[in-house]
């Protein structure tokens, strides 16, 4: 037993404290109370001393492993951990490098050059083109998501010395830095990987980010400490981040405005506009423009009867005719997000005004018309959605529109596993749900969805707009890109295999105190490490 | 008349329903529920509006003659909701006691009468069953079989087979041990005779009682699985549901969380009086 805690451990026996003890607490409170006397919160006062942050995560993640988990909460914390090997800038809409730098000497051979001096958590070791060559071989031998949706194109990958690794492509492939080094680019300890597997390094990630997990209560906390070996110049500048899972928005605000936490995600929309006006003394508000959108899309044959009301186009029309967008905006959203008919958000290339067709507040004589047109005299039409509450809610006022035309919406609320095991299987009718898309470049908004191809296509084949797809991807001329996207947006807001509702804006409340917090257009990606108190 | 000879002159029914009559809190629970049927049964003709009809210009209404207990955020009749919810409530109740107590009794009747290694390999399986929670239990249902009102009464249907297999073994345990059991085997009665005609007629008071309770617990049940999003799916109505909707506006719309609340307390403590007004009727006990 150490000297300190001997003494610690006798004096708390005795029941007694020392004359530094009073002066320290002294000092502390007269500090607080004088802070309180000034106007200043109490809580921002306590968190400065400790220079921690407490974020509330609306869930809770599965796991820290970027090469097995691909949801929002487990991501949110892992932005933290993991650095990538290239990352996007949201302000600019680049690609920045991040561990490696990257060379493309010709359409099939990419270069990537690892960052030196970067070190392993705990104690791993330097990062060298190991352990990127590693995950780029993990991911073809292990058959990860990222094989399907940002790794496809490679054919393999190779060391060429301790920090240089060459990529060899099947195909020209454009955004490989911003598709496969971005979204795809997470990178893992080999050593560590390979000492632990999949779900032990889920819980025990090894990354090079600017903080390591601590400790980990399911269901109730994370701990993040500060990496001291991290190679951003002076950062991160808190010392700890606390994550806490608080699912239930009420509970997250009530947590904000006593002081037991410092960010929140995803206040109750029913909550915002009174922050938004400012009515709250100490609490922050932003609002930051999402690059997602929130959709309903359908199953085509053979994953659907070919009779079924929905396999008919003017159906689907008349249900895009009959969504007030709108109405979803104000009554959902408290207005915290923009009408769109069609995939491309603004900032995207290719983005056009929206609506383009499909009017804002609906037309619902046109949809009726198209209804009676179908011979659809009415229909059960079961739509699935995931377990966020705001779906619901959404799901629960597209159900009343639908009813105007004679559609009886069933809504199938699913846990966000089962959810997307039924959306990628293809096992629906009809689907209500949202996503975030991955990267700047409007082919990761639209390739996936409509290339017949794409993983996440529900047999909805359009020969054109497949050729344009792939045309649109080898395509460097912005001009002939844009046309390219055009053509593809009108082809599907003409056969709406896809219904797009909105791009919805991210809300983030903090403490006034918290400097340096930018919530990004990605929900899923919140950095931290420029955070600190003011 | 004293008191004997009247006893002899009726019928046990008759007292029965004599006895259920004098327990005034059970009368008013009867009289409750029964309004509570007529009106779930007879909603669609009691109340012109859909239950998922919105109405945006009126939402969060407070209650008025127009809409007698307010509307919600998506301005939908709070009162028409509560119509159809109680269909949901009452329909997973009924399904409820009809799954429990239709294998309950008869797995627990012929388990406790054969006895041996049958009833030990029986009782051990309900008793597996009754070591977790019942909520959790149905709530671990639920999750397999997914949010369906008929996957709901299945789940909570599950969840009280054993509580009545318990009880109908305890009692035929100890009713073929009666002389006039004992006599109907030296006779030479089947075993389906005894248990149909000597044992089960003994223990309907006792289930009957535990088909109220459990009645109301099911409605609770209900509740409580459509409150966790696992229950009855939007835009059905349904109580919990609609609870757990109210909680966010709370402070804004007091109607919303008081209505669904009265409705579930009503229900629950009316079958819960008229459970304890069954009980007392058939307690031969109580004939004094």
């Amino acid at each position: 037993m150490s000297r300190m805690q001997s003494t610690r451990s006798t004096r708390a026996a005795n029941g007694g404290i020392s004359r530094r003890d009073v002066l320290r607490n002294t000092a502390a409170g007269g500090a607080a109370l004088g802070a309180y006397g000034a106007g200043l919160p109490l809580f921002n006062i306590v968190r400065a001393q400790d220079n921690k942050i407490t974020y509330a995560l609306f869930g809770e993640p599965p796991g820290l492993n970027g090469f097995v988990y691909t949801e929002i909460h487990g991501n949110v914390v892992t932005t933290n951990i993991f650095d990538k090997m290239a990352r996007i800038d949201h302000a600019t809409r680049r690609i920045e490098p991040e561990m490696v730098e990257w060379k493309n000497e010709d359409p099939l051979t990419w270069v990537l050059k690892v960052r030196e001096g970067i070190q392993w958590h705990k104690g791993y070791g330097e990062l060298t083109g190991e352990d990127i060559l590693y995950c780029f071989n993990h991911v073809q031998e292990a058959s990860t998501f990222q094989k399907g949706v940002s790794h496809f194109p490679v054919d393999h990958a190779k060391l060429r010395s301790k920090y240089v690794v060459e990529v060899k492509l099947k195909m020209p492939f454009s955004p490989f830095p911003m598709v496969t080094l971005e979204y795809g680019g997470s990178v893992m300890c080999k050593a560590a990987h390979q000492e632990m597997g999949d779900q032990e390094f889920a819980r025990n990630p090894i990354g090079t980010g600017p903080f390591e997990l601590d400790s980990w209560v399911s269901g109730s906390h994370l701990v993040l400490k500060k990496n001291p070996n991290h190679w951003r110049d002076g950062r991160p500048y808190v010392d700890e981040v606390l994550y806490r899972v608080i699912e239930d928005p009420s509970v997250r605000l009530s947590s904000l405005l006593t002081g037991e936490i410092d960010i929140m995600p995803r206040p109750d929309p029913k909550d915002t506009p009174r922050f938004r006006e400012g009515g709250e003394p100490g609490i922050a508000y932003q609002s930051v423009p999402g690059w997602n959108w929130d959709y309903m899309d359908f199953t085509f044959p053979p994953y659907i009867a070919a009779d079924f009301p929905t396999v008919n186009v003017d159906v689907r029309r008349a249900i895009s005719y009959a969504i007030d967008r709108q109405t979803i905006i104000d009554e959902i959203y408290a207005g915290e997000a923009i009408v769109t008919d069609n995939p491309v958000p603004p900032g995207y290339l290719g983005h056009r005004p929206s609506p383009i067709v499909y009017p804002a507040r609906g037309d619902l004589a046109k949809a009726k018309e198209l209804m009676a047109k179908a011979g659809a005299t009415g229909f059960d039409l079961e739509v699935i959605t995931s377990d966020k509450e705001w779906l619901r809610r959404e799901c629960e006022l597209v159900a009343a529109m639908l009813s105007e035309i004679g559609i009886n919406m069933k809504i199938r609320g699913m846990d966000v596993g089962t959810y997307s095991t039924a959306w990628v299987k293809k096992q629906f009718q009809a689907d209500l749900e949202d996503i975030t898309i991955v990267s700047p470049d409007v082919d990761s908004t639209l390739w996936w969805f409509h290339h017949k191809d794409g993983i996440v296509e529900h047999g909805w084949e359009n020969q054109a707009v497949s050729d344009w797809l792939d045309e649109g991807r080898a395509e460097l001329d912005p001009e002939k890109r844009t046309t390219l996207y055009h053509n593809i947006v009108d082809a599907v807001l003409d056969d709406c295999p896809y219904i797009y509702f909105n791009h919805v804006n991210l809300v983030y409340l903090l403490k006034d105190a918290v400097k340096g917090f930018h919530g990004g257009p990605q929900e899923h990606v919140v950095p931290l490490w420029d955070v600190q108190w003011g | 008349m004293t008191e004997s000879s009247r006893t002899h002159g009726e019928s046990p029914l008759r007292l029965a329903a004599q006895r259920f009559l004098r327990h005034r809190l059970a009368v008013i629970g009867g009289v409750l529920v029964t309004i509570l049927i007529l009106s779930a049964v007879f909603a669609p003709w009691l109340t012109d509006v859909e239950p998922a009809k919105t109405n945006l210009r009126s939402k969060l209404s407070p209650p008025s003659w127009e809409f007698p207990f307010g509307t919600d955020h998506f301005g939908r009749d709070v009162f028409t909701r509560m119509l159809h919810g109680a269909r949901v409530s009452l329909l997973v109740g009924l399904g409820v006691v009809l799954i429990a107590a239709g294998i309950g009794t008869p797995v627990g009747v012929v388990s406790g009468y054969f006895g041996g290694r049958l009833d030990n390999l029986v009782m051990r399986l309900m008793d597996a069953f009754l070591t977790f929670p019942p909520l959790l239990l149905a709530v671990a249902i639920m999750g397999t079989l997914g949010p369906e009102t008929e996957n709901v009464i299945l789940a909570v249907g599950l969840v009280y087979i054993p509580v009545f297999a318990r009880l109908a073994r305890g009692n035929t345990l100890s009713l073929r041990e009666y002389t006039y059991v004992s006599a109907s085997v030296a006779l030479g009665a089947s075993s389906w005779r005894i248990i149909t005609r000597d044992i089960l007629p003994n223990i309907i008071g006792v289930i009957l009682v535990l088909i109220a309770v459990t009645f109301s617990r099911a409605v609770i049940a209900e509740a409580s699985l459509s409150f966790l999003g696992l229950g009855v799916q939007p835009p059905t109505a349904s109580w919990g549901r609609d609870l757990n909707e109210a909680r966010r506006y709370l402070e804004d719309a007091w109607w919303l969380v008081t209505f669904p609340t009265v409705m579930i307390a009503l229900a629950v403590l009316n079958m819960n009086f008229i459970g304890d007004g069954l009980r007392d009727a058939l307690d031969p006990r109580a004939q004094d």
